[in-house]
């Protein structure tokens, strides 16, 4: 029973949910066609339960965090989380604390967001200085000579031989780079296609146990 | 030689069917139930697997086995062979051929068999021997009772069992003129009379002339093979109202012995009467020759009132309800008390018993053996001291480490505070002072995009996919906001939605300064707001935007007036894709040329989504794209309004810090070239 209800079950409506969708894309059948619409619809409600499971989840985590060494930042999380649901709640169902939500929205969660995200520049910064500190390989070399080149081929630098460096970014950009990234969607869409086959054969069951 | 398993005769060895019944005989040989070979009857175990071949009988030891004893001369034993099974069939099978063998004795002569009883008891049973003589004297006088005998008159069969009548043969001469016919009985008989036993204590003998005992013993014309017989003194009794097995063959067995001589009475069997008592006592009747009559019921046969006149007032050390070892020794082993082995449960040898007899000890349940707690011994003690040391001792660190730690304050620190000045001087430099180092880039896919939506015609709806946050915004909103201006100018309707739950509300702001006329929102603007579900929530969208609710109204979708005649993705005239996430670009891509590949779709994009989006932007699925704060730069000059102070002061800021980044990474790379690899 539990190994019905644990694999057996979900393995079978995966699948078979899946093939639906997929004739529904395959066939022109109106039939096909509805059902589709209304599974995707099922998931996109299924994904929204998910996210306010995973909200509840952090709760949870952080407050076991909480009562570890350093705990304090779990606590203020905590804090911050709750805070943020209040006011969007306020916000949303009473329309005169409206202003609320957006106040909190633009001068607390932008510039700690902007911030949070300023810092990668300053540590790709430390770690461009310091580059060849532990490696003197050729990939090391040539990673730092693409940095450079597309810092400031990316500039419309006003120094002779500025749109020399524009146009060799240009090149580096449209040919070896453009390579290497169609490589990777390809791979990306292989990868993509062997999963969904897997999981329609029942190979993959990441739903289940 | 080989028996008849039927009628007992011998046949020659390797003989299949009796000579005489023609029964087919066991001697073919037994096949082995586990390897299938055929071994010669005898056999208990197989000759080539030493399987077990006679696998439910449990046979005696020795020591069990009873005691091959002479038969008694005079009784005959049954002539028709015994059919039943038992263990004990072999031994009457033999008890009856010697006894067959047997021819009567003269009368009044000893018989060997009875000396050969008495001699060899003499240590075991010394009282039931007598001193003076070979024969005691109480069998001497039953052996000449004063019954007549008549050979001439044929016995009745009906009513005498044959071994009965046998044993009353040897007295016959002697009888007629023994038996007074009012003697009185003997006081051994009168004791064998009366009942020992509480159970019987109504039963005197005196007012009865003939005890209960005795009148069923001579009312019974026939013994019954179901009828009770007294257990043996010493010996297992079976239940009340039950006969052994041993003594249900000899009454069982129709006695045809005519001729016989030999006669006993039955002291062997009545003698033990008086033992038991309570039981309902009940052994075959003693008949006696055909001239002697036979007395009615409640009357004393004349022959055992004379034997009781003449025998002596002692049995010559025979104590009554005792039997002596010589026929107790005649007695078979119960069957009963034979304990049989565990029988296998399971398997072909299901049913076998005695395979794999239980080790003893093993069906044991295992006990613990309580101790007591004992004291640590001082070695122990002395290791966990040592553990305890150990532990409480604060963490120590190898002098690598310590070298590592003493280099970071200066060197790392060091490093990090250069990079970080540099960096904050070149944001704040255009800050502080206004530069014009850099101008408006010229971007090929810029110029395709601006192309494309400044042919849109007025009032087009055009759906923006607005997938970045606040993290994001700083950049993305210089993309995107040269766009939006764009196609607010050009009289677009822009139906917005986002997979990311931050996108509505960074759209809400950019849009809110983005549209001069506030009032024109509802005409111009729908956000439909957040949808679940990454892939699965576009593709739902885009057949259902016409569903939802309108986010800063909180009316329904149908009811706004930018989206009025949208239903879906097909009654748009462009999609927008502003993506600060390689995966939200690719998303929206896949999603839209599935559903509607006629659409055109633009991309604005962060540099690092830039290179990704390429191929797309190559490969026609995107028309044009901007990307980064330089397409953004280049697009607001695009404009009729031209690039601002704003678009300066970030392009300023921009270009100083990537110089400043590139200039650490090259100055970092000598230094480290120089100073040595560092390990």
């Amino acid at each position: 029973m539990d190994r019905l209800v644990t694999r057996i079950l979900p393995t079978a409506f995966a699948v078979g949910t899946g093939i639906l969708v997929l004739l529904g894309y395959l066939l022109p059948i109106p039939l096909l066609a509805s059902v589709r619409d209304e599974l995707v619809r099922w998931a996109v409600i299924v994904a929204a339960f998910a996210f306010i499971l995973g909200f509840f989840n952090l709760l949870r985590v952080h407050s076991q965090r909480s009562r570890k060494p350093g705990g304090i930042y779990s606590v203020v999380l905590i804090l911050a989380a709750l805070v943020s649901l209040a006011l969007t709640m306020a916000a949303l169902l009473i329309p005169p604390l409206r202003f609320l939500g957006d106040w909190w929205f633009r001068y607390v969660l932008s510039p700690l967001q902007a911030t949070v995200a300023g810092l990668v520049a300053f540590v790709l910064a430390v770690a461009a200085f310091r580059l060849l500190r532990h490696r003197r390989e050729a990939g090391v070399l040539v990673f730092l000579g693409t940095a450079l080149i597309v810092l400031l081929g990316t500039l419309p630098l006003p120094v002779p031989g500025g749109e020399w460096l524009a146009t060799l970014r240009m090149w580096w950009m449209n040919v070896p780079a453009m390579a290497g990234m169609r490589g990777l969607l390809i791979g990306v869409g292989l990868g993509v296609l062997l999963v969904g086959l897997r999981v329609l054969t029942g190979t993959d069951r990441p739903y289940s146990e | 030689m080989i028996y008849c398993p039927k009628c007992g005769t011998a046949n020659r060895q390797g003989s299949k069917f009796c000579n005489e019944c023609g029964s087919p005989l066991l001697a073919t040989g037994l096949r082995c139930p586990m390897c299938g070979a055929m071994n010669p009857t005898g056999n208990l175990y197989c000759d080539r697997c030493h399987a077990r071949l006679i696998p439910a009988e449990r046979v005696p030891p020795e020591e069990e086995k009873p005691e091959r004893v002479s038969p008694l001369k005079g009784i005959s034993l049954p002539s028709v062979p015994v059919t039943e099974g038992g263990s004990g069939e072999k031994w009457l099978s033999e008890l009856r051929a010697e006894a067959e063998e047997v021819a009567p004795l003269p009368e009044g002569e000893i018989p060997p068999w009875l000396a050969e009883l008495t001699a060899p008891a003499g240590p075991t049973a010394p009282e039931v021997s007598p001193p003076e003589a070979a024969v005691p004297e109480w069998l001497a006088e039953l052996e000449a009772p004063t019954v007549p005998a008549a050979p001439e008159v044929p016995p009745v069969e009906a009513a005498v069992p044959e071994w009965l009548a046998e044993l009353e043969v040897p007295a016959g001469p002697a009888a007629p003129e023994a038996p007074p016919p009012e003697a009185a009985v003997p006081e051994w008989l009168a004791e064998l009379e009366v009942p020992a036993g509480p159970a019987a204590p109504e039963a005197p003998p005196v007012e009865t002339p003939v005890p209960e005992w005795l009148a069923e013993l001579e009312v019974s014309p026939r013994p019954s093979p179901e009828a009770p017989v007294p257990p043996l003194a010493g010996v297992s009794a079976p239940p009340s109202g039950e006969i052994p097995d041993w003594l249900r063959e000899f009454q069982a067995a129709p006695l045809v012995q005519e001729g016989s001589s030999a006669k006993l009475p039955p002291i062997a069997l009545v003698d033990t009467a008086a033992s038991a008592p309570a039981a309902p006592e009940s052994v075959p009747p003693v008949l006696l020759e055909e001239e002697t009559p036979i007395p009615p019921p409640g009357e004393i046969p004349d022959w055992l009132r004379a034997a009781a006149e003449e025998a002596p007032p002692e049995l010559g050390g025979l104590v009554p309800a005792e039997i002596p070892e010589w026929l107790r020794a005649l007695q078979p082993r119960a069957e009963a008390a034979v304990e049989e082995e565990p029988a296998e449960t399971e398997g072909f040898l299901s049913g076998l018993r005695g395979l794999l007899p239980i080790g003893r000890g093993l069906d044991m349940p295992a006990t613990a053996q309580p101790s007591l707690p004992r004291a640590p011994s001082p070695a122990a003690v002395a290791r966990a001291e040592l553990l305890q040391g150990l532990l409480s001792r604060p963490l120590m660190t190898s002098p690598a480490v310590e070298a590592r730690e003493a280099y970071r304050p200066t060197g790392w620190a060091l490093s990090r505070l250069l990079v970080g000045v540099i960096l904050l001087g070149a944001i704040l430099l255009p800050m502080l002072v206004r530069l014009s180092l850099f101008s408006p880039p010229v971007v090929p896919a810029v110029e395709t995009l601006f192309a494309v939506v400044h042919q849109l015609p007025s009032g087009t709806s055009v759906l923006v996919a607005w997938e970045y946050g606040p993290a994001e915004a700083d950049e993305m909103d210089r993309v995107a906001g040269p766009l939006i201006d764009h196609l607010l100018r050009q009289g677009a309707r822009l139906v917005v939605v986002s997979t990311r739950p931050e996108g509505p509300v960074v759209a809400e702001a950019l849009l809110a300064s983005r549209l001069a006329d506030p009032s024109e929102r509802p005409r111009r603007i729908a956000n439909l707001g957040y949808v679940p579900g990454q892939a699965a929530g576009v593709r739902e969208v885009l057949g259902n935007l016409d569903g939802r609710t309108e986010v800063s109204t909180g009316l329904p979708a149908a009811q706004v007036e930018a989206i009025a005649g949208v239903h879906s993705v097909a009654d748009v005239g462009m999609v927008v894709v502003l993506a600060a996430q390689p995966d939200d670009l690719r998303v929206w891509v896949e999603q839209v040329s599935a559903a509607r590949p006629d659409v055109p779709i633009v991309a604005g994009v962060s540099a690092r989504v830039e290179l990704m989006s390429t191929p797309y932007l190559t490969a026609g699925q995107i028309r044009g794209i901007v990307a980064g704060l330089t397409g953004g730069a280049a697009y607001e000059a695009k404009l009729d309004t031209g690039w601002g102070r704003e678009y300066e002061y970030y392009l300023n800021s921009l270009g100083l810090a990537q110089m400043a980044v590139a200039a650490l990474a090259v100055i970092g790379a000598l230094i480290f070239l120089v100073g040595g690899r560092k390990r």
